[in-house]
């Protein structure tokens, strides 16, 4: 069963270009989305959240074209952390998180019910942010407000996640932790997860499906163990290295030319 | 700010704000002239009396009063939706345009429908709403970027301050009704003036209540309010024609006054925090005790000048406005 799937996913703005993406995103497992800077990862990941409209190609959600939802129907069914850059308003972290219910209410209506207090409890609580939810969002550190923004996508109670970089901006303790909480949520509750991350040994210890784009199209897809070889890093990425499994973890180390 | 503190603050000022603006109004109707002692006011509310001071109160100072009120909660509430849609805090009826859309289409009807000047306030309204959205969609490149905004917003208001000023040198014979008008001020208006202005303003200051959800999901950014499923672009051109509703309702009777709309909003921001459920009645009723303060001390303490408002809180406004621009530079 597919969760997401694009077909011949087409778009050009400026000098980028996206052409002909066709991806299948499986049900209940995590997906890694790799690729260099510039590659159309970020661009693929709106695309399928409806930030952006596709110049052409289709996507389907859930066994629906995107195009047939409603707004708020689609913020029921898929729920996304963007990349950090907006500044938060000045609120707790309770109150961002329940945020997270607005696709379940109509615009003008503002009282939570017993269902949304329970989701916005589990969203903090599988956040491990319970203890911070009177603290104003603002006082955050980089960890925990990423955490925070995640909670408030989960208080959507949504069967899809997308993270665009969840992890960048993260020191090492902070990354496992987050990617340890999101491995959880996909096995606890079989969340389908879709994240573009940067670090590849990340991708392939905690992800079942790897989908490398460059230059605006699918150069590789699989399993991350089959897929992460020599010949996919000079492909993707344009290194020699040499490639090796410890555990799930890849050692990838490069071949370094002889300065000219 | 922590919640304590911030749960504090909103607690102290929704208390303050009645009180506030009814010293304010008292403080606008003992002042003058000729000042009348407060318990002579009590006296005429409740009793009435056809004394020369009862008529003063009546006549002139109630009237001119509650338009003050009505004039600055319109202003407030209109510039802080203005702040939160734009995600820009240097918006302002007065700065980016609006007010003189709505300048420019009162002008006209002012001038060239003299006999029909109930139709000011929708005509303002329809001008304000049509700068806005010459400047939204001027501004506009995958979301309105507010330097773009504030830039088109300057632009916009130059041209339309230039049309205005050719229809009166086109109409010399018929600008005396338009001048007073155009300085920004409440000299001579009248329970005339307050009926025009206040169905609009009063439709106007209700429909904030539902301003105040989309408001609020608008500030998280536009990305994250399509992610949590609102839709954005109608949401903001909801909350445009509202803006416009209520800078055309104040400017239709009390001209261009500027600032209050940029300098009130803000104001509340630093006390209480930027929850719109907070943010828009409490600006709304500062709006009201500012101008009607700033428009007591123009026409007392200049005596016998009466100066209009607007003058008075440009020059409390506008440095503020350079201090904003100042202290915080990083704006994208």
């Amino acid at each position: 069963m597919t969760a997401i799937e694009t077909n011949e996913l087409r778009l050009t703005a400026g000098v980028f270009r996206l052409s002909g993406v066709s991806i299948t995103v499986p049900v209940g497992q995590i997906t890694a989305i790799v690729g260099p800077n510039g590659s159309g990862k970020s661009t693929l990941l709106k695309l399928i959240a409806g930030l952006l409209a596709p110049g052409g190609g289709s996507i389907v959600i859930h066994g629906k074209p995107l195009a047939g939802y409603k707004r708020a129907e689609l913020a029921r069914e898929l729920s996304m952390l963007p990349q950090s850059g907006e500044t938060l308003p000045e609120l707790t972290v309770r109150e961002l998180a329940a945020y997270g219910r607005s696709p379940y209410h109509g615009p003008f209506s503002r009282r939570l019910n017993a269902e949304d207090e329970q989701a916005i409890d589990w969203a903090l609580e599988r956040m491990n942010l319970r203890r911070h939810e009177d603290r104003m969002a603002r006082t955050l550190s980089g960890g925990e407000r990423q955490r925070a923004l995640i909670a408030m996508a989960l208080a959507q109670k949504t069967g899809i996640l997308l993270l665009d970089e969840p992890t960048t901006y993260l020191d090492i303790a902070h990354q496992l932790d987050l990617m340890r909480v999101l491995s959880g949520l996909n096995r606890e509750y079989g969340l389908t997860i879709v994240m573009v991350l940067h670090d590849l040994q990340q991708a392939a210890a905690f992800c079942g499906h790897l989908i490398a784009v460059k230059e605006g199209a699918v150069v590789a897809r699989g399993a991350p163990q089959a897929v992460i070889t020599p010949h996919f890093l000079k492909a993707v990425y344009d290194i020699d290295a040499k490639v090796r499994f410890d555990e799930a973890y890849p050692l990838i180390i490069p071949l370094l030319r002889p300065e000219l | 700010m922590n919640k304590a503190q911030r749960t504090r603050k909103r607690k102290i000022a929704a208390a303050l704000m009645p009180p506030l603006l009814a010293a304010c109004a008292l403080f606008g109707l003992t002042t003058g002239s000729v000042s009348i002692p407060l318990r002579e006011i009590g006296a005429v509310l409740l009793h009435g009396s056809s004394s020369e001071h009862a008529v003063i109160l009546l006549e002139v100072r109630l009237p001119r009063v509650l338009i003050g009120l009505l004039t600055g909660a319109c202003l407030a509430a209109s510039g802080a939706i203005l702040q939160g849609i734009m995600r820009n805090p240097l918006a302002d009826p007065g700065i980016i345009g609006v007010s003189a859309g709505g300048g420019l289409a009162a002008v006209i009807a002012l001038v060239l429908l003299p006999q029909w000047s109930y139709l000011l306030p929708p005509a303002a309204f329809v001008g304000a709403f049509a700068a806005a959205l010459l400047i939204y969609g001027l501004s506009w490149d995958r979301g309105a970027s507010p330097v773009k905004i504030v830039l088109a917003g300057v632009a916009v208001n130059a041209l339309l301050g230039a049309v205005m000023n050719g229809i009166m040198v086109f109409h010399s014979d018929r600008i005396q009704a338009v001048i007073p008008w155009l300085s920004g001020g409440l000299n001579g208006r009248s329970w005339k003036h307050l009926g025009f202005m206040l169905p609009y303003a009063l439709l106007g200051l209700a429909l904030t209540a539902l301003a105040v959800k989309p408001a609020n999901l608008l500030a998280l950014g536009d990305q994250s309010a399509k992610l949590l499923g609102q839709r954005v672009e109608l949401q903001r051109m909801l909350l445009l024609a509202l803006a416009a509703l209520l800078a055309g309702a104040a400017v239709s009777v009390a001209g261009l006054v500027g600032f209050v709309g940029l300098v009130v909003p803000h104001a509340v921001r630093l006390l209480i925090g930027e929850d719109y459920r907070y943010l828009l009645p409490v600006s709304a009723f500062a709006g009201g005790a500012l101008v009607v303060v700033a428009d007591t001390i123009a026409r007392s303490w200049f005596d016998p000048v009466e100066l209009p408002v607007g003058i008075l809180l440009a020059c409390v406004g506008a440095p503020f406005f350079l201090y904003l621009l100042k202290k915080r530079s990083h704006w994208r």
